[in-house]
């Protein structure tokens, strides 16, 4: 990458995808005010799913079916935790908070005996291929994908954005993350609101995970917290744009971005400095901040 | 006794006396002497097992330490930790560093890696006293992902401290010297495997004592008191002219300085003692981070027995999983390769269905049980409008969240 144009692209394609890989748990800390430390796990699912589908080894269909199957697993299983376990403890936050911790590493784990014993796949390596993968108008294919990956990203927000404004069961959502009381006493059923922002949630995570494995070049079982971590990268988002608000999701995962690769670039060694930088500022950011930049409030 | 005013006749006699009234171990309540016995099983183990299953079970050892490491800080004051591989880590690495990198005897090895652990604490410590329940957690998690990070950046070289490296992803791939070993370059050089195992073993068991005592010490004096206090709230420790800024820096070193000193020892004891991210992160950088809360969870928060308990009953699980070698028929695959799932599932279900762990549980049952056999009226619980430990981290967790995310004011 040379020059700052280069460098301002890049950065530009890599926080579209942060956004995306954020906004399910912005959504679920939104609503529920439950940190999902199993929103890594999720996207895992979306990244496994997609190789099910779609590579030699599995149904090898067309990538753009495995992202689909992927967006609809990562749906299923998001309302699947929420109903299967969740929903029990929600009035206790430490539970849940271990709970979806220890959900997130059992999915992980369950995804890595089925690579490594039922499929013969290395968990480690697992092929997903981009979205776009030849080139087309005189365009790379990867800076083809990438202005899918970015075009997507926003059409999604914007779609998000319509929906929890304009919509009755989007006003719903905010209003049950704005005041759960006050949400039961205008007669919404937070229980349904709540499988509702679950579903969502894994969706975008699923979606986000077949993107992010085929940008990489392929997934593995530990790509929730190996580097770009999204685990991590999705908590320092959050806590950069302010816990619960999308629009502040959106703008952290572009300072996240941008920082990153800017740090990447022009910092002599910075290639060694991709996993830490983000890690540092967030750090700095709790410290200094701690509500961030956009607290509290609804989606916009 | 009673009608002597306290100062008269001989007071040092009486003090002696009562002293030794308290220490009769007939007169210790029934759950202190199974206590007792448990250790002393603990202690007696080597009679009855193979040096190989001696040697996996004193990885148990290793695992109460480090989950007892857990309990005294996020049990005890409701700081939920979700990386505390970072102190085993420094620990580990830090020891290893010491004595081979700078050739320093194992002993001084321990102390610096346990003094560079509590320097961790203050790391982690200082942050808590301006962040809240979710935030600090989420620091907690970064803490050991950086540190994983630094290894791999100071792969080749840190001028000073490592001027070999710290090895990147792969660890460390020199041995610490060993406590115990037939090999030459030990501390103690013994002639057979068996004593190898048994000398392995009653190192770890030393350890383990000396973590545990120390920590069922701090945890039943009064700083014990002041961080159940803070656990519950923190407002009334700063009414009562306790500041809770220093107790919270206090917990995390102490738990700092007590899991690295036995990630520290781990090394130096075996049976696999190589600094590496595998065996102290865990190969999934927080699967052992993990492990340490489920085991302290399952064996009861804040009660340090629980976390002895629950280390016991999570390698358990792992040990009844790993021989359940049937064929599951669908899948065509044997049981035992599900590991980890079944320990994660056992998990679950006991912070689904029995939140307060089981020492607490059975204590309480035990109880229940002894008044009737006593013929006397079922006791009221001591803390019948109390609430258990996690009950009351819960509830700090919810007022905290609520706080941030602007809930309802209760």
């Amino acid at each position: 990458m040379a020059g700052i144009t280069g460098a301002i692209l890049t950065a530009t394609f890599i926080s579209a995808l942060y956004a995306i890989i954020a906004i399910g748990f912005t959504l679920i800390f939104g609503v529920g005010g439950v940190l999902n430390f199993a929103h890594g796990a999720f996207i895992t699912v979306g990244a496994f799913t997609a190789m099910i589908v779609s590579s030699s080894s599995g149904l090898d269909l067309p990538i753009a079916v495995g992202l689909l199957a992927g967006t609809l697993m990562g749906a299923v299983i998001g309302a699947g935790t929420y109903l299967g376990v969740i929903r029990y403890v929600r009035k206790r936050p430490v539970t849940v908070l271990i709970l979806t911790f220890v959900i997130g590493f059992f999915i992980m784990y369950a995804l890595r005996i089925l690579a490594n014993d039922i499929m013969n796949v290395n968990a480690l390596q697992i092929p997903v291929s981009p979205v776009i993968n030849e080139g087309r108008f005189g365009i790379g294919a990867s800076t083809l994908n990438n202005l899918f990956i970015f075009v997507s990203s926003w059409v999604l927000i914007g779609a998000l954005m319509w929906f929890v404004n304009y919509t009755r069961t989007g006003r719903a959502i905010i209003a049950v993350s704005q005041s759960d009381k006050g949400a039961s006493l205008v007669g919404i059923n937070a229980e349904k609101i709540n499988v509702i922002t679950w579903t969502l949630a894994g969706a975008f995570a699923g979606f986000a995970g077949v993107l992010l494995a085929g940008r990489l070049g392929g997934g593995s079982w530990l790509m929730a917290i190996d580097p770009p971590a999204p685990l991590v990268l999705s908590f320092a988002i959050v806590i950069l744009g302010g816990l619960g608000s999308i629009k502040g999701s959106v703008v952290g995962a572009y300072i996240i971005g941008f920082f990153e690769t800017f740090t990447v670039s022009f910092v002599p060694n910075g290639s060694q400095l991709a996993g830490i930088s983000s890690l540092a500022l967030l750090l700095v950011f709790l410290i200094v901040k701690p509500e961030g930049l956009f607290g509290r409030e609804a989606a916009e | 006794m009673a009608t002597q005013n306290p100062l008269d006749g001989d007071v040092q006699k009486r003090r002696k006396q009562a002293v030794k009234e308290r220490l009769k171990f007939g007169n210790l309540p029934l759950r202190h002497r199974l206590g007792a016995y448990g250790f002393v099983m603990l202690g007696l183990l080597p009679v009855i097992l193979q040096p190989s299953e001696l040697l996996n079970f004193t990885y148990v050892l290793f695992l109460m330490m480090f989950a007892i490491s857990w309990d005294v800080v996020s049990g005890y004051t409701g700081q939920l930790s979700f990386g505390h591989a970072f102190f085993f880590a420094l620990g580990g690495y830090g020891t290893a560093v010491i004595t081979t990198q700078h050739n320093m005897p194992i002993f001084v090895g321990i102390a610096g890696a346990t003094l560079l652990a509590a320097i961790g604490g203050v790391l982690i410590g200082v942050p808590a006293l301006r962040l809240d329940g979710p935030y600090l957690s989420l620091v907690t998690l970064i803490a050991p992902l950086l540190l994983f990070q630094m290894f791999v950046l100071f792969s080749e070289g840190l001028p000073l401290l490592a001027p070999q490296g710290l090895g990147g992803t792969g660890g460390l791939t020199v041995q610490p010297p060993q406590l115990v070993s037939i090999g030459d370059g030990a501390f103690i050089t013994v002639e057979t495997t068996m004593m190898e195992s048994l000398g392995r073993y009653y190192a770890a068991f030393i350890a383990l004592l000396i973590v545990f005592g120390v920590c069922y010490a701090v945890t039943r004096s009064s700083a014990g008191s002041v961080f159940t206090a803070i656990r519950e709230d923190e407002d009334a420790v700063r009414s009562a002219g306790l500041n809770p800024a220093k107790f919270k820096i206090f917990a995390f070193v102490l738990a700092g300085a007590v899991g690295g000193f036995a990630a520290a020892v781990w090394m130096h004891v075996g049976p696999f003692g190589y600094p590496n991210t595998e065996n102290l992160f865990g190969p999934g950088k927080i699967d052992l981070s993990i492990e340490v809360i489920v085991m302290a969870i399952l064996g009861g928060m804040g009660t340090i027995v629980g976390a002895v308990v629950g280390a016991l009953l999570f390698a358990a699980t792992t040990a009844l999983v790993g021989w359940l070698d049937f064929t599951i028929p669908v899948l065509g695959l044997e049981f035992s390769a599900l590991s980890p799932l079944p320990e994660f599932l056992l998990a679950m279900l006991t912070l689904v269905f029995m939140p307060e762990g089981v020492v607490p549980r059975n204590i309480k049952d035990g109880r229940k049980l002894l008044a009737r056999y006593r013929g006397e009226a079922p006791p009221e619980p001591a803390d019948a409008d109390g609430r258990s430990a996690s009950e009351s981290v819960v509830s700090k967790y919810r007022d905290e969240i609520e706080e941030i995310i602007g809930g309802d004011n209760r």
